[in-house]
């Protein structure tokens, strides 16, 4: 498009501020004035980043890789992680400008702060897990747009708040199931069960990875300098800091903060599973193994069956990564780096132009920055986010229990038992709400 | 038969005497109702010796058997003494007996063995648990009974625990009716040996963390053998775990199956039994140690799952946290009673609102259990609270949306207390509905302005939930006030939405309004609006205006009119398309791409014609994704009177539209003026034509220009069709420029026809034809024609054709499959003594260096001597070199001795320094991958890494914990070293892994640093026929192998 006048380009938005740089002021950037969420289609998406440990760590390098965002902010509870976070984003962009020194990254240690500012158009929130819907709530209510790390809430109450918060907002909201854009295995996968190439489906295997769910020592020990530890708590109930709480795969294998890898890496195959079959089971039963000893108290292993209202069948399993669809005619297996079928045929399918394509952008993180500034809807939305995170946590209670759950999917609760039904809810320690 | 006292048996040094039969009932079920008396079920209980406490598990086992009503039962403790005669008065037997750990030795005498098995298959019962798998461990019969025994030096078992029982026979008598339980601690017996006689009927995990198997461990076996039943269960170490309800409904129910066959006991309520005993358990937990039993009172939560048994289980919970109970132990309990507590539990808990340790557990209970009993009692405490358990509070009763709150948060949203106020505003707003939002409205002006946005928000979040209740009018006067330019951007943008959903039938205009109107933030809420509910009314009315609304709604709009494919906007859409706004154009340009009819095509044109790069490449997308009847034949047929750049535009749809039909219209364009034109032309022939059609290409070849893009279309043509005859006729019957065009086409695609139909070629016609010919046969796709060039090197004088048959021998020597390296290397070798310049011999050193072959290298070498051949001599004999599986080595590397004598390249001096002296082991070898993982991405298998070509790689799906190489070698050999080149500098490469030579581990490799992507790995010298590598830790997401060379030791 011929650029120039009424927007501006990013090598002219570039110069810009390198003539700034040039000048001897390590100013922040100066942004074009602009109207509350009125980003067009070519302007410069603003970013935060909520949590820059190990997986939000990989988010930044990936979306500093995305042309039309910019990252301006980071927030870690964590001083040396947000430092070290503002320090690469700054080092990237002195790169990209190529003299001078850039120094427009700011930071935070209370992401309230952060979300306060007006000039920042969306948030990136890879905390721990019980962290990210009550930081995603607050984000979309402050009128950002939301990247959010699976799985997504600790309890089924988390899930539908924030569903109905980006709904109310007219919110973007992208999953971080990034599957769906960067292994085109799945989407194909999804799109042959879609258009109807293994016949009529009959179930769906899902496997998910378990591994250091075992173990973690309790010991208490001082907390380290320039951790708020508080914080890192947030709403969850205030526990003893030990460093296995808190480093490593800790905080994923701690019912507190996680339901486990049944949610943690569960997440990514059932998400897959609801690309390619946008239902949920409505019953579920399961068996599973929680350790006794140690720090960590989530599933270590789970065998869950689930059926559907359509009678097709569920498993969920744990295993190495992978979503198998069986159908009349054929099945079906997808993981983010292989694909296999039965016939082999399968394989070769071409879809045709007038079939469903699933497919939007190979990039999930381009992907996100693009919806914020299109307000199109990403490819991993919140109402799929929703239904999947509710697969993991209707195993999860099924298996505590150990009982067969049953799942009204109109009204959206859990019939016909009571303790079941309480589980849907989790407290949040104040001030923090939902 | 009479019921009779009992003699004092022969032999028997004690008996107990046969006592009144009690009619006391010991489970908490019911007791058996209207059945009529039953004689009682005798049983005599074998004891005496057992290294498990017989002396106080007997006597509970009697205890247990009389208490029900059912039995009768006499103990012998002189087992050894028994005889055959003895068991005859019973009609089961329960053995609590064993030598163990002197097992073996102590079986009875032949015929009292007999006897007892014969007993049994008559119709009797034996039941036995726990030690008593390991007594005579030694007689087979009885092992064959038993159904599940002790191995010595096998079977064990891990710490003392609660675990979880699950029946897994649901149909059989004694456990039909029963439900999993949580067993009380007890051992848990692993890996006995579960004999083919036996039947499992429960099993429990048996958790390694507690020093056990790590799999599923049979709990209860039973077996038949003639008539006879037996009943086997594994728990029971003392008379605490043998209190447990489930190992007691077990044990009754078990011995009367086995003696009658039948079962009238009821199973017990295991629940509330044994809830007394696991809760004394845990009553003492601190953090920090382990949970097993706050895990065995999980479960038992879990199995209480009807009313009555939870209320009688939340009750005992109750009444630990009134007792001394550690608080860790306390919160676990409120942890429980959230799940299973009432209005009951609710007194307690309220009073321990005032434990500061225990607060948030208890109100996180408060928060869980239904009703307004737990309401009331967090209202209660708010007076007395201080400020952060206020706080708690007050989000806890939000949580609940508890109205009855309202007036006290009001109140205290006024404090001068900061968080206190905080709470209470964000408290309103959670609760929603219209008395919180009457309450907020009547503190607005109280509040300093710090906590106006606070409340503007609670504000927002009221009229949310009063429109999803139903209350649309109250909501929508809300939303009206929310939207005030004063407010914050994201509280009016939910607002607008807000009043969009809640104006009924004025919605439209509403939007519409706000749509064109002059404030950013409501343009962008309309939109936001009209994309959360696309109707076609407003859909359509925002067509209607499209033109006269700001440049970046317009875009938005467009956008939303093509996902919601109106093509009732169409004539909007065209407009923009068309329209002087440059940053809406494409928008609405790509738009048309979905929502576009047949007319589009004419529309689409005219724009190319407008000359608008950016827009160019949008237009030829959308012209590709129009859909719908025609739109091939409009872009046919709009072809002729197009510009030539939209004829390029067209062409390229047509093609990626996969439009047949459009092949005569490509033909005619492949003859128009414009170049550009005629060269998109050719290609969408090459991608679409077919049949007949390739002759009509064929004949294009008459025309002087495009020659090149004309024989690229052929060749795919006939690659395509599989039949390259009529090439071949056409070729016969061509001349001039045609023909050589086809020469090179047929020279392309190979086959018999094409090399009978050149070989004509060659016979007749001009040197230049000849040439051509030459040519072709020297690009064919195989070595088929490889004889005839070296005829035609052999035979002719045209110098040109010389050196180009010559070429052309040295092409395809090297893939002549059907010959040996040595038949190839006398070809060559007679190519070479044919070549008259250097020209030829260059291109015949470089097919040498292509063969494996000592003789070649013999052959190259006489060649270093000339200065203008060295470097490609040198070269040549270095590739030879480098491929390892050679016989004759020797006399390669005295080849390469000569190379670095004289050559002076210092590349290729490097390459021949770098070469092996010693034969790369892993060429001919084969490689596989017992790691069963699928191959990943564009990798090759196993073999590609030991295929001698780096360009091919192993490469498996990412993210495994463990993979597996294996290169088997044709014949055991010494192994040394190692080369292993990764698919980038610690990019996708092995980091931390095992050799292994047969199977055993040689050297461990940890944190791998590469050099230029290559790692050398030396190893002891081993003699072996298989080496594998067992890779744990990679770099990058898998580990890649280019190639993995397999060296013996230095000579």
């Amino acid at each position: 498009m011929k650029s120039a006048k009424n927007t501006i380009s990013r090598r002219r938005f570039l110069k810009r501020a390198s003539a700034a740089a040039a000048a001897g002021v390590a100013a922040p950037m100066v942004l074009p004035s602009r109207s509350p969420g009125a980003t067009a289609a070519s302007n410069r998406v603003t970013v935060a980043h909520i949590g820059v440990g190990g997986q939000g760590g990989g988010l930044l390098g990936g979306f500093l890789g995305v042309a039309q965002g910019q990252s301006v902010a980071i927030c870690d509870a964590f001083k040396s992680r947000r430092e070290a976070a503002a320090r690469r984003v700054d080092e990237h962009y002195t790169a990209v400008l190529g003299q001078g020194s850039y120094q427009g990254c700011k930071l935070y240690a209370d992401f309230r702060e952060l979300l306060a500012r007006d000039d920042i158009d969306a948030v990136v929130i890879a905390t721990p897990d019980h962290w990210h819907v009550p930081i995603a709530l607050a984000a979309v209510r402050a009128g950002k747009d939301v990247y959010v790390e699976k799985p997504l809430g600790i309890s089924m109450d988390h899930d539908k708040a924030m569903r109905a918060a980006v709904h109310r907002q007219g919110a973007v909201f992208q999953y971080g199931t990034q599957q769906r854009s960067f292994s085109r295995h799945c989407g194909f996968a999804c799109e042959l069960v879609r258009n109807g190439y293994i016949g009529q489906l009959k179930a769906i295997d899902v496997v998910a990875p378990s591994y250091g769910a075992i173990g973690g020592v309790p010991d208490p020990h001082p907390v380290p300098e320039g951790l708020d530890y508080d914080m890192w708590l947030g709403p969850a109930p205030v526990a003893p800091y030990t460093r296995d709480r808190v480093f490593g795969v800790g905080r994923f294998h701690i019912y507190d903060y996680a339901l486990g890898f049944i949610a943690g890496w569960g997440a990514h195959p059932l998400d897959i599973a609801h690309w390619g079959y946008p239902f949920i089971p409505t019953e579920y039963r399961g068996t599973g193994f929680i350790p006794t000893e140690g720090l960590f108290n989530t599933l270590a292993a789970w065998n869950v069956e689930g059926r559907y209202a359509s009678g097709v069948e569920l498993s969920l399993k744990d295993g190495p990564d992978s979503t198998t669809f069986v159908g009349s005619e054929g099945r079906v297996t997808a993981s983010r780096g292989s694909i296999s079928a039965a016939p082999a045929s399968l394989l070769k399918v071409k879809i045709k132009p007038d079939e469903i394509h699933l497919l939007q952008d190979t990039h999930h993180y381009r992907d996100f920055i693009a919806c914020v500034a299109s307000r199109k809807t990403p490819v991993s939305n919140i109402d799929s986010a929703v239904q999947s995170d509710f697969i993991s946590h209707l195993g999860d209670i099924a298996i505590r229990l150990g009982r067969t759950i049953r799942w009204d999917a109109e009204r959206e609760t859990i019939v016909g038992d009571e303790t079941a039904l309480r589980m849907m809810h989790r407290s949040l320690r104040a001030p923090w709400t939902l | 038969m009479k019921r009779q006292k009992m003699k004092p048996l022969a032999g028997l040094r004690q008996t107990y005497c046969l006592g009144a039969v009690l009619a006391l009932v010991v489970c908490g079920g019911p007791t058996l109702r209207g059945a009529e008396p039953q004689k009682p079920v005798r049983v005599l209980i074998l004891s005496g010796q057992n290294n498990h406490d017989w002396r106080a598990t007997t006597p509970a086992l009697k205890s247990l058997y009389e208490k029900s009503g059912r039995f009768a039962v006499d103990v012998s403790e002189n087992v050894p003494a028994l005889e055959g005669k003895d068991f005859a008065p019973y009609d089961v037997i329960a053995l609590n007996y064993t030598t163990y750990p002197k097992v073996k030795g102590h079986r009875w005498p032949a015929a009292t063995e007999k006897a007892f098995l014969d007993y049994i298959a008559a119709g009797h019962g034996l039941v036995l648990f726990h030690a008593a798998s390991t007594a005579w461990n030694d007689w087979p019969e009885f092992a064959n009974l038993i159904g599940l025994t002790w191995e010595m030096g096998k079977s064990g078992h891990g710490q003392h625990h609660s675990y979880t029982v699950r029946i897994v026979d649901r149909e059989h008598p004694v456990t039909r009716g029963m439900s999993d339980f949580q067993h009380l601690p007890d051992e848990l017996y692993h890996r006995q040996l579960l004999h083919a006689t036996g039947h499992v009927l429960a099993t429990a995990y048996s958790d390694k963390t507690r020093g056990g198997s790590g799999a599923q461990e049979p709990m209860v076996v039973v077996t038949e053998l003639g008539r006879g039943r037996v009943f086997h269960v594994a728990m029971g170490h003392d008379v605490r775990s043998m209190r447990g309800a489930g190992f007691q409904t077990l044990m009754l129910r078990g011995t009367e199956w086995a003696a009658t066959g039948k079962v009238t006991l009821p199973p017990a309520n295991c629940v509330l039994r044994d809830a007394d005993s696991l809760l004394q358990g845990i009553a003492g937990y601190r953090y920090g140690q382990s949970r097993g039993g706050l895990a065995a009172v999980e479960r038992l939560v879990g199995f209480a799952g009807d009313a009555a048994s939870q209320q009688a289980l939340a009750a005992k919970l109750a009444a630990m946290l009134r007792g001394k109970a550690s608080p860790d132990c306390k919160k676990f309990v409120c942890q429980q009673l959230s799940l299973i507590g009432s209005a009951a539990e609710v007194p307690i808990l309220a009073k321990q609102l005032a434990d500061a340790d225990l607060a948030f557990a208890t109100i996180a209970a408060l928060e869980r259990i239904p009703g307004d009993e737990p309401l009331a009692a967090m209202r209660g405490a708010l007076g007395s609270a201080g400020v952060k358990m206020k706080c708690q509070l007050i989000l806890s009763l939000a949580a609940r949306r508890d109205a009855q709150a309202v007036p006290r948060l009001a109140e205290a949203a006024v404090t001068p207390d900061r968080e206190l106020a905080e709470a209470a505003i964000t408290a309103l707003g959670v609760i929603g509905g219209s008395q919180a939002a009457r309450a907020l409205a009547a503190v607005e002006t109280r509040l300093p302005a710090s906590l106006r946005p606070r409340l503007s928000d609670a504000l927002l979040r009221c009229a949310q939930d009063l429109r999803a209740t139903g209350h649309d009018d109250e909501a929508a006067a809300l939303f009206e006030k929310l939207c005030d330019p004063g407010l914050p951007g994201a509280v009016r943008i939910a607002a607008f939405l807000g009043r969009a959903g809640t104006a009924g039938g004025k919605a439209d205009a509403l939007v519409l309004s706000a749509l064109s109107g002059v404030d950013p933030a409501l343009r962008v809420a309309a939109l936001r609006a009209l994309r959360a509910d696309p109707r076609d009314s407003l859909l359509g009315a925002v067509a209607n205006r499209l033109d006269s609304l700001a440049p970046d709604v317009q875009i938005q709009a467009v956008t939303l009119l093509q996902e919601h494919g109106s093509a009732t906007a169409l004539a909007a859409v065209v407009r923009a398309a068309r329209g002087k706004i440059a940053s809406v154009r494409p928008a609405a340009i790509t738009a048309l791409g979905s929502i576009g009819d047949a007319a589009t095509v004419g529309v689409l044109t005219s724009l190319l014609a407008a000359g608008d790069t950016e827009d160019q490449k949008l237009i030829g997308e959308s012209l590709k994704r129009l859909r719908g009847r025609d739109i091939d034949t409009a872009m046919i047929a709009a072809l002729p009177a197009a510009t030539p750049p939209a004829q390029c535009e067209l062409i390229r749809a047509l093609v990626a539209r996969e439009a047949k039909p459009c092949v005569a219209a490509l033909l005619a364009a492949a003859r128009s003026g414009d170049a550009q034109v005629r060269e998109e032309a050719s290609r969408g022939l090459g991608k679409l034509a077919g049949g007949a059609d390739g002759v009509r290409v064929i004949e294009l070849l008459d025309q002087a220009a495009d020659r090149s893009g004309l024989e690229a279309a052929l060749v795919a043509i006939y690659r395509r069709e599989g039949n390259a005859e009529p090439v071949a006729a056409a070729l016969a019957k061509a001349s001039g420029p045609a023909k050589a065009s086809l020469l090179k086409v047929a020279g392309s695609l190979g086959g018999l026809a094409a090399l009978a139909a050149v070989r004509d070629a060659m016979k007749t016609g001009e040197p230049g034809i000849r040439r051509e010919a030459v040519l072709a046969l020297s690009n064919w796709p195989d070595a088929a024609p490889l004889d005839d060039l070296m005829a035609i090197a052999k035979t002719t004088d045209d110098a040109a054709c010389k050196v180009l048959a010559l070429r052309g021998v040295a092409r395809l020597a090297p893939m002549a499959g059907n010959r040996s390296p040595e038949q190839i290397v006398e070809l060559l070798g007679r190519a070479a003594a044919l070549a008259g310049g250097t020209d030829a011999l260059k291109s015949l050193m470089s097919a040498l260096g292509q063969v494996p072959s000592a003789a070649g290298a013999r052959l190259v070498a006489t060649f270093l001597d000339d200065p203008l051949l060295v470097d490609e001599a040198s070269l040549a004999i270095v590739q030879i070199a480098e491929n390892g599986d050679i016989p004759n080595r020797a006399e390669v590397i005295r080849a390469l001795a000569r190379v670095m004598a004289t050559c002076h390249s210092p590349l290729i001096l490097a390459r021949a320094r770098a070469v092996p002296t010693r034969p790369n082991l892993a060429r001919g070898a084969t490689a596989t991958n017992p790691d069963g993982l699928a191959a990943d991405g564009e990798a090759g298998g196993p073999q590609a890494a030991i295929d001698g070509n780096f360009k091919t790689y192993w490469d498996e799906v990412d993210g495994e914990k463990l993979y597996q190489l294996r290169v088997e070698m044709k014949r055991p050999a010494v192994v040394a070293r190692l080369r292993i080149t990764g698919y980038r500098q610690h990019n996708f490469a092995p980091r931390d892994f095992d050799v292994l030579c047969d199977g055993k581990v040689v050297k461990q490799v940890k944190n791998a640093r590469y050099v230029n992507n290559v790692l050398t790995v030396s190893l002891p010298p081993t003699t072996c026929k298989a080496i594998d590598l067992k890779i744990t830790g990679y770099y990058g997401g898998s580990p890649a192998i280019r190639e993995l060379e397999i060296y013996g030791p230095e000579q």
